[in-house]
């Protein structure tokens, strides 16, 4: 997944509701990997959390079963799975709020994101519709191949990064929201480094505004939000704000639990038909037998999250045969599905002394695609690197001085 | 040697054409190309300026508008006004109305072979192998793995598919410059195949124009031409999982270790011709269907976006290719027309779909021009006027006591009544190939019509065999050969008339396309050959500098420069208009007479020409191998004008050189953007000023995001998002947040090293110059940065 802009989550942010919890990591007893603890539900998210929460007991559940692993966190993020409240991962800080257009430092984790009073005031209730509990901005529309996705309704895909505490923590340790501090990192050759308890996240949405006709297509079948975004003129300008409702179309998960990070993806099942692309690469029958027992159990929670499907899991490079491995998401990595490695793309993610990111592009041969099995030497190039995390590639150069 | 040796595998399909048309308006000078500029003169008589063109030039480009050039035209043409409410009847088109896009507003510049799947099988357009020969006399069998196979042509990857091949004109004004880049050819299935990657891009050759004389054939679809590219064998990937005999035989004959002397690799030859528009719905699943210019411009004003691409027929063959043979040109002896034919018992012009009257020519890519009566269906007095034949190319084979004839270009065809890619071709009854003698003419074999009508070729894609007569013994034809060049005959009147004709000395070039830059020099190799063989000692290649004419909408016609005819006069009319004799688009480096030299036991000699950009535009350099006694060289001057047809009133048996059968390149100078120009600094000064707030911006805001988008968009990008649409729904040259969005891949896309190979290079159209590209290069490289406030240092192409 090139440049997806993922969010780190601390494990602990998982364990109960949403709150600020301590970093210390309880020593939890081993649960057999791959299953949920004996005697729990596919849906404990008691008995997840404390999988989750050890380093130890996660690699080896991840090792045991991937697909497994990643139906914990998705269940284990998304609570409470049903009612209006705010899933655990909304709650995460958004990149629009971390890496701000002057570069300058953060507001304090905790602090409440400001929702722009156009929005605001412009509010409209639909029948059926949520009430807003957190307000997403969707602040990008382009996928990282450049392009954009369209729904049915002709409608640009949006899209949102999120990451958990411990990953907002590093950034704003390191001085990582802005372009001089990365620079700065490639200038003293101090590549990032994220705690394994790191998590980022990016969603991807399907624009309904206040159409009636879209939210009624979309309402059960979909997660739906309050959102906006930002509208800008051709030349890059703001001219102001559309709000409304969003629909969940898709989620990469990414933890640092192995050191290349684990690669996750679930999206809507119904997208094929509500956006126009379709999922390209086949989803790994372990991954369809996880899909059919979690779905079922969410079914029978009566949780909107029944409709989501995992895509895969990605963890090395390449299989034991030398075979670059793939994993992508239908509507983020459109079209490029075949030639999209997550596990690669992001290896590269890095930055030289002149606060250069190194491109992505592999245009061996002439080609205009993107890096699959074992990464290039971004380093033997000139390259420091971000840890995998492409999402510092959203920051802004922060103008100590205003230019003449 | 060559297609024409054996084994082969023939296929035949359509060729899809998907061009950007709105740069190649042959009626209406939208597009400056020498400067790569909007035609700003003429577009401010329309209303359209620099300030107001983001919103005037696209809306006005989908209305029919008058032609500068009168009468030039009947093709493709619309009725005066066109709107939402009007009624598309043909007879409201007027001649000298067309679309300022023309057919493909959106066309993406892609080109591929057919593969479309209609509803009731007998309608479907696909390209497949369909028949082969082993041997001469040994066709494949109908069965064999291979055959009925699909051919396809790719680009590169983009993401993770295939991209289109491209079609790109080296001069879009001119029809006899059109390249077809691509990355791979693939023949067969998953089992049996035969996959070759590019090694030679592929240009128009060959042109036969008017190949059909339907005038129902609008724009460029009387025109044949043919393509033609080759792949070392170590370059192919060959899976015969099917036990193909034909396969097995071509793949042991492509095998240097296998195959005869001289064996190297895989020759892929195709012609394409009578060219159909507006075909949408039949030959693809494009919703939208307009039959005509009218239909298509109420849809384009309707909002509507989609492609409307031409389909040419075509035949082709897969071969071998051997030591010597250029990747690019047909091989063998070239037969060039000398004389018109007239065929024997022609349907009455009462029964054809064509003018009655004298062929005058083709304007630029218009259809067939008569003159004399211009009613579709005159009198039905004779048949059609005489015209003359394409190019054909000839191998002998004595051991064998066999002629092969590359006849893909080489026949005229009619349709009657309907227009449908076949045409008929003409009968013009019992041919002879043999020997022009200094004793005369001496067949060597004759075929008859049965051997080249419409079904004969599409059997063997345009190559005909024709076996020794029996009085022609193995002897004699070697010692014709050594005193003379193969020449074909016809009845002409009771007589035997030559009417193609060896040309005898030739000089050709893989480098038919040729970009250089401000401050570059091309140089490039010419081929020469006498007779398909070595030249002899004291051969010279001297090469001379044409333009084509008119400069700025559809050119027909090759000039040698300077027009000592047209004095240049600036603002000259559009229609009349020629180049500034006092600035050569290109200088000759070592002379314009070069050597040729041949190596020891080679078949072939070689000149080395070189090339230097002297000023922005659009030179073809034209090949005159001369031998020695022919010193000093004919001057320049004396070069008479290349044309498609044979000149009016040309005595016959005519000698000079047509388009169809010169041996050229087409060159394109670019832009010289780091010069002042028109009293303004080089592009390359002033986006420093921009960035730096510096000279002209002085007191304006430095190191500005948004006002370096504008300098970007509106000295480079506007060209092209004006001009090429397509481009909305992949990267909208407009959108700074877009374009910020796909900085990697435009970076990587405007690579130098990519112009002349992949298929994914922007501009399509590779009219970037190099001071621009720096340019670009230079914004994207602080796009990635994030706008670092600091200032840029003066640019420079020497690095």
């Amino acid at each position: 997944m090139p440049r997806l802009t993922f969010v780190l989550l601390l494990f602990h942010l998982l364990v109960v509701g949403c709150g600020p919890h301590d970093t210390e990591k309880p020593k939890q007893p081993e649960p057999t990997p791959n299953e949920p603890p004996p005697g729990a539900s596919l849906l404990d998210v008691e008995a997840i959390d404390k999988l989750l929460g050890n380093q130890e007991s996660s690699a080896k559940a991840i090792q045991a079963g991937p697909y497994e692993y990643a139906w914990q966190n998705f269940i284990a993020l998304n609570q409470p799975l049903v009612g209006p409240d705010a899933k655990r991962w909304e709650l995460w800080r958004q990149t629009s709020t971390v890496y701000l257009p002057d570069g300058a430092k953060p507001a304090p984790w905790g602090t409440p994101a400001k929702v722009p009073d156009e929005v605001l005031a412009n509010v409209k209730s639909l029948p059926d519709a949520p009430s807003a509990t957190v307000w997403h901005n969707l602040d990008t529309r382009i996928q990282v191949d450049g392009l954009v996705l369209l729904d049915k309704w002709n409608h640009d895909v949006r899209y949102q990064l999120l990451m958990n505490k411990d990953t907002f923590d590093y950034v704003l340790m390191r001085e990582f929201y802005n372009v001089n501090g990365q620079q700065r990192a490639a200038e003293e050759n101090k590549p990032a480094d994220f705690p394994w308890t790191s998590y980022e996240l990016k969603t991807s949405w399907i624009w309904i505004g206040y159409d009636v006709e879209k939210f009624n297509a979309l309402k059960g079948k979909y997660y739906i939000v309050s959102a906006y975004y930002q509208v800008f003129n051709d030349d890059g300008m703001p001219v102001g704000y559309d709000g409304g409702y969003a629909a969940l179309s898709g989620m990469h998960i990414i933890n640092k639990t192995l050191p290349n990070w684990v690669w996750m993806t679930f999206e809507n099942v119904n997208n094929a038909e509500f956006t126009q692309v379709k999922l390209e690469l086949e989803i790994p029958a372990g991954a369809q037998a996880a899909n059919q027992r979690y779905q079922a159990a969410l079914r029978s929670a009566g949780s909107i999250f029944a409709n989501y499907q995992l895509d895969g899991v990605q963890t090395v490079f390449t299989d034991p045969g030398g075979k670059p491995t793939l994993l992508a998401n239908s509507n983020i990595e459109s079209a490029f599905q075949k030639k999209s490695s997550c596990i690669t793309c992001h290896a590269i993610a890095s930055i030289n002394k002149v606060g250069k990111y190194f491109n992505i592009v592999d245009s061996s041969g002439g080609d205009l695609t993107y890096y699959v099995g074992d990464p290039p030497d971004v380093e033997a190039k000139g390259f420091t690197t971000l840890d995998f995390v492409w999402s510092m590639k959203r920051a802004s150069r922060q103008f100590t001085e205003s230019p003449e | 040697m060559s297609v024409l040796s054996f084994p082969r595998i023939y296929f035949n399909g359509y060729v899809a054409w998907d061009p950007t048309t709105a740069n190649n308006n042959d009626y209406l000078p939208v597009y400056d190309a020498t400067n790569v500029d909007l035609d700003w003169v003429y577009l401010a008589e329309k209303g359209i300026t620099r300030e107001n063109f983001q919103d005037m030039f696209r809306p006005w480009m989908i209305r029919p508008q008058h032609d500068v050039c009168e009468n030039s035209s009947p093709s493709d043409t619309c009725p005066q006004v066109v709107s939402d409410t009007t009624n598309c009847d043909l007879s409201m088109v007027d001649p000298n109305y067309h679309m300022g896009s023309r057919w493909d507003y959106f066309g993406g510049g892609g080109c591929w072979f057919a593969d479309f799947t209609a509803p009731d099988p007998k309608y479907n357009k696909k390209t497949l192998t369909s028949g082969g020969d082993l041997a001469y006399s040994q066709p494949a069998q109908p069965g064999d793995a291979i055959l009925n196979k699909p051919v396809v042509i790719e680009g590169n990857a983009f993401g993770d598919r295939p991209s289109m091949a491209r079609l790109v004109d080296i001069n879009p004004a001119t029809p006899f410059c059109s390249q077809i880049f691509f990355s791979k050819i693939k023949v067969g299935d998953d089992q049996t195949y035969l996959s070759a990657p590019r090694q030679v891009r592929m240009y128009s050759r060959a042109f036969l124009a008017p190949r059909n004389i339907s005038n129902k054939l609008i724009i460029a679809g009387a025109i044949g031409v043919i393509f033609q590219t080759t792949m070392s064998y170590a370059s192919l990937q060959i899976a015969n999982g099917g036990r193909s005999p034909l396969l097995a035989k071509l793949q042991q004959a492509m095998n240097p270790q296998t195959g005869a002397r001289g064996a190297k690799g895989l020759m892929i030859t195709f012609a394409a011709y009578n060219t159909l528009y507006y075909k949408n719905g039949k030959y693809n699943n494009i919703i939208e269907q307009p039959p005509d210019c009218c239909s298509l411009s109420k849809m384009l004003q309707e909002g509507k976006v989609f492609m409307n691409p031409a389909y040419s027929r075509m035949v082709g063959v897969l071969g071998v290719w051997n030591e010597g043979e250029l990747s690019s040109v047909p091989g063998g002896h070239q037969l060039v027309p000398v004389r018109k034919l007239n065929p024997v018992n022609p349907p009455k012009s009462n029964e054809l779909e064509i003018r009655a009257g004298e062929f005058v020519g083709l304007a630029g890519k218009a259809s067939v021009m008569f003159s004399g009566d211009d009613l579709p269906k005159a009198s039905a007095q004779g048949g059609p006027p005489p015209f003359p034949q394409g190019t054909t190319w000839a191998q002998v084979d004595v051991s064998q006591r066999l002629v092969s004839l590359n006849m893909m270009n080489t026949f005229v065809e009619f349709n009657l009544n309907d227009i449908t890619n076949d045409g008929q071709k003409f009968d013009y009854g019992t041919l002879k190939v043999g020997v022009d003698t200094p004793g005369g003419f001496q067949e060597i074999g004759s075929f008859g019509y049965d051997q080249y009508n419409l079904a004969a070729y599409l059997k063997q894609s345009g190559l005909v065999d024709v076996p020794f007569a029996s009085s022609a013994n193995t002897e004699d034809v070697q010692n014709w050969l050594s005193q003379g060049g193969l020449a074909l005959q016809a009845q002409q009147g009771g007589q035997w008339q030559t009417f193609c004709q060896e040309r005898l000395l030739t000089a050709d070039t893989d480098s038919r396309g040729v970009y250089i830059d401000q401050g570059q020099t091309a140089e490039f190799t010419v081929q020469v050959r006498y007779k398909y063989g070595a030249p002899p000692p004291n051969t010279y290649l001297q090469v001379a500098q044409y333009f084509p004419f008119p400069l700025t909408v559809g050119s027909g016609v090759l000039l040698l420069f300077p027009a000592p005819d047209s004095p240049w006069k600036p603002n000259t009319d559009v229609c009349q208009q020629t180049p500034d004799p006092k600035k050569p688009y290109v200088s000759f480096v070592n002379g314009a007479v070069v050597p040729v030299t041949a190596k020891p036991n080679q078949a072939w000699g070689e000149a080395v020409v070189r090339l230097a950009s002297q000023h922005p535009g659009f030179p073809v350099i034209v090949f005159y191998p001369l031998q020695a006694s022919n010193q000093p060289p004919t001057p320049p001057a004396a070069q008479p004008a290349i044309t498609f047809g044979f000149p009016a009133d040309a005595p016959e048996p005519y000698n000079g050189l047509l388009i169809g059968n010169a041996g050229y390149s087409a060159v394109r100078v670019l832009p010289f953007d780091t010069k002042p120009m028109d009293g303004k600094v080089s592009p390359l000064v002033d986006f420093v000023d921009r960035w730096n707030g510096t000279g002209p911006y002085a007191g304006q805001p430095k190191y500005n995001r948004e006002l370096t988008w504008k300098w970007i968009y509106s000295n480079i990008l506007y060209v092209y998002d004006m001009l090429f649409p397509v481009m909305d729904g992949v990267m909208p040259l407009h959108s700074l947040e877009r374009v910020e969005g796909a900085i990697d891949q435009l970076v990587v896309v405007i690579s130098a090293d990519w112009v002349d190979t992949s298929t994914l290079y922007m501009p399509v159209t590779r009219d970037l110059s190099a001071a621009k590209r720096l340019i670009l290069e230079t914004w994207g490289d602080l796009v990635i940065r994030k706008y670092p406030q600091q200032p840029l240092p003066p640019l420079s192409l020497l690095g």
